[in-house]
């Protein structure tokens, strides 16, 4: 609850207080009971014991810290107040009666007013002894009042209150509100809501002393004060136990906080604006190696390496100015005079009324977290280093193969042209001073200077398949097969071959490089169903675990399937020359295409019933764009 | 017959021998002169070194001309040839072992006319240099001097 609708609230009890105690006193006066001495006597018994019973707790639950507050002063108003109000509550009405009331009050109200004095710590002995001094000197006074009333001038006279008694009740009234005021300066200062009810027990107290001098014995306003007093005590009293309770959950929840700091795995340390060190934890006590009896009081620099002390002491005006966190990573000194990699968090340190009265700091120590990061870093630049290096060493062997390729190109050529032309010479020039023999000899030294010539061609075109750039897009295989299938009928015109596209046959690849590998496919289909009368080709797709895979079906020649493996390796050959032409270079280069292409190729075939070879295509749009960013 | 030269830019002597029996097959009857590297090519084109003396203005109808060659590379040579006012206009027919795209490309970017792969096959030798012969030297129509 706000202050401020803890004053309306309070205000409205004490009013329900004023009206209840006004219906109190017209239930006696309907019950005509006005001249009941045990009601009195139950009245101020209930009073005086409510009374001592709250300067009981405020020091039985404040003992902790020995701190004499303006509440224990006005503890030992109630301790006074309680005792004469005993002896009067079992005196028999009379002169004296009415003297334990008006001193019992005159003392509480001059107590009252020692809340001016200041608060401060006490020994234990002067903890316990000034209330137990007040108790037992209140005791002995009463006493001395009950065996010496005789001396007493007379409370009475002609039935009503004397002089002394009324000007006595208004010095109590005139303390109380005295006492009122102190309260209420109090509040004004420290905005701590106990004073409130204190402003309302002393502005009771200081009223029902007022009314005394109007009041007569059995009288409807001596009973009124009589309940305002009791009603004003009883509701400090739940109060009381209220606040002690609530002190109680207070004081469990500060004993978790202070635990959770000084068993914090991380250092945390409270400092004064001007950095002076006020707390230090167990962990700060471990990190730095200092104990907090030598840290506590010191300023906090001296854990700085130099050149950190400026700027800390800008982040520390930063959070004096409001900001409300600050997060950094830093080194500090340790009391061997290690170097800690520490991450700092900083917050302001507020006390209850919000007010900023120092800092906050968390610290971590990161040395372990640093050192795996720099050996990530390390590895990371080893790995480079190690890619770099690798690069290197491909780019070499491109480089090589390159010049390679150039001179298989050129200069392998040349003696083969020298020796076929020679040759060719030879048989012109001379041809007729050789025999037959010598003729045919030559002739084959000629084709065999070819054929090498053709082989040499082969690999040269199987490198370059390899080397040329990928631009893959996404394109219709069908389209290219029937491109193909059209060439072939031109070419053989004789030929009648049953030719099919099943299914979506687009793919994401390079179109000339696709071309290049259905070109074999379709022309081995084409070839290898030359020798059978009803020639089919089939080409479509199959869905395979999810994937698309496909396949060139055809009713030709066919392979044995024990020599699958040996379809896709350069210069290999499943038939004879004289069966059907080829150098064995065709399925290679489909296979090094479709391996460039992510993809597998594979065959499956029987003799004389015809072949299907499947491949699939394992590039997309975005693994193109990643392979490419790999290579 | 003026300006009617082949120049033939060959370091191999066997393929000098073959390329000059080919043209001799194919019955071009040209006079031709036969430079061993790119150096010579140019001192024969600018009438420098061992040709000192020779009117430059006498220039081949042809240039045949091989890209490996010792010294003077033949793009080297094709480069100084078609930067030459006087000399940029003489046909340029590349004729090499090689058939590599890089070479092809450079050799057309500097101004080669033609790229001719020679064949292992010498009949079909014969049948290019038959061809490049009839084209250059009859049927293309060449500027006047």
């Amino acid at each position: 609850m706000k202050n401020e609708n803890l004053i309306l609230h309070l205000t409205g009890i004490w009013i329900v207080i004023l009206i209840l105690s006004g219906a109190s006193v017209w239930l006696l006066w309907f019950f005509d009971s006005m001249h009941s001495l045990p009601l009195h006597t139950a009245l101020e018994a209930s009073s005086s014991i409510i009374a001592l019973f709250i300067a009981f707790f405020i020091f039985q639950f404040d003992n902790d810290s020995q701190y004499f507050s303006r509440f224990h002063y006005a503890s030992l108003a109630l301790i006074a107040m309680g005792i004469f109000e005993l002896f009067h509550a079992i005196s028999n009405p009379g002169s004296l009666f009415v003297w334990f009331h008006t001193i019992g009050l005159l003392v509480s109200s001059l107590l009252f007013v020692s809340v001016l004095l200041n608060e401060k710590k006490v020994s234990l002995f002067a903890y316990y002894g000034v209330p137990s001094l007040t108790a037992i000197g209140s005791i002995i006074f009463s006493f001395f009042l009950l065996f010496n009333s005789d001396y007493l001038p007379p409370a009475f006279i002609n039935g009503n209150f004397s002089t002394i008694e009324i000007v006595l009740n208004n010095f109590s009234a005139l303390f109380f509100f005295l006492a009122a005021l102190a309260f209420a300066r109090q509040y004004h200062l420290q905005h701590d809501r106990e004073h409130l009810y204190f402003i309302g027990l002393t502005v009771m107290l200081g009223s029902t002393s007022f009314l005394f001098q109007y009041s007569a014995l059995w009288e409807p306003t001596w009973w009124y004060w009589h309940f305002l007093r009791l009603g004003g005590l009883f509701f400090l009293l739940l109060y009381f136990i209220r606040f002690i309770s609530e002190k109680n959950r207070h004081f469990i929840g500060r004993e978790i906080e202070s635990s959770v700091v000084k068993y914090s795995a991380d250092a945390i340390i409270t400092i004064s604006p001007d950095g002076t060190i006020l707390t230090w934890n167990t962990s700060a006590e471990k990190l730095f190696g200092y104990t907090a009896k030598e840290a506590i009081g010191k300023p906090i620099v001296f854990l700085y390496s130099l050149d950190w002390v400026t700027e800390e002491a800008e982040i520390r005006n930063r959070i004096m100015n409001g900001a409300s966190f600050q997060q950094l990573e830093t080194i500090l000194i340790a009391k061997n005079g290690a170097e800690l990699n520490v991450s700092v968090s900083l917050s302001p340190l507020k006390d209850s009324k919000d007010t900023i009265i120092g800092l906050t700091k968390i610290i971590r120590d990161i040395t372990e977290r640093k050192r795996a990061e720099a050996e990530i870093q390390t590895l990371n630049t080893e790995l480079e280093h190690k890619v770099m290096e690798r690069t290197a060493a491909l780019q070499n062997a491109y480089d090589e193969m390159e010049a390679f390729t150039y001179s298989v190109s050129h200069d392998l050529r040349s003696p083969l042209r020298a020796t076929d032309g020679f040759s060719q010479a030879l048989l012109e020039d001379y041809g007729d001073k050789l025999d037959t023999t010598a003729q045919n000899y030559l002739s084959r030294i000629r084709s065999a200077s070819q054929k090498m010539g053709g082989l040499i061609d082969d690999l040269l075109q199987l490198s370059r398949q390899t080397r040329t750039a990928m631009i893959p897009s996404l394109i219709d295989l069908g389209l290219i097969a029937r491109q193909i299938i059209s060439e072939l009928t031109r070419q053989n015109p004789e030929r009648h071959v049953d030719f099919n596209t099943i299914s979506d046959l687009t793919a994401y690849a390079d179109p000339n490089l696709m071309h290049i590998a259905l070109d074999n496919l379709i022309g081995n289909a084409w070839k290898y169903t030359s020798l059978h009368k009803e020639a089919a080709i089939e080409f479509g797709t199959i869905m395979e675990n999810g994937e698309k895979v496909f396949y060139i079906r055809d009713n030709g020649a066919g392979f044995d399937m024990a020599y699958v493996e040996k379809l896709f390796k350069p210069f290999q050959r499943l038939h004879t020359v004289d069966e059907f032409a080829g150098n064995g270079i065709g399925l290679a280069m489909v296979y090094r295409i479709i391996k460039r292409h992510l993809g597998r190729v594979w065959a499956q075939g029987e003799i004389e019933k015809g072949s299907t070879f499947f491949f699939t295509l394992g590039l997309s749009e975005s693994t193109y764009q990643h392979t490419e960013e790999q290579s | 017959m003026k300006n009617q030269s082949i120049l033939l830019v060959e370091d191999n002597p066997d393929d000098v021998m073959l390329t000059l029996r080919a043209l001799k097959k194919g019955h071009v009857i040209n006079e031709v002169i036969v430079a061993e590297d790119g150096a010579k090519a140019l001192d024969y084109l600018f009438g420098k070194g061992e040709f000192e003396g020779r009117d430059a203005s006498e220039r081949p109808k042809l240039i045949l001309l091989d890209l490996k060659l010792p010294k003077v590379g033949g793009f080297e040579v094709l480069e100084a040839v078609k930067k030459d006012p006087n000399l940029k206009r003489i046909p340029v027919v590349i004729l090499t072992s090689s058939r590599q795209e890089e070479d092809i490309v450079r050799g057309y970017d500097l101004g080669a006319n033609s790229y001719i792969r020679k064949p292992v096959n010498f009949d079909t030798f014969i049948e290019t240099v038959t061809q490049i012969g009839m084209y250059w030297l009859l049927t293309n129509e060449a500027p006047e001097g």
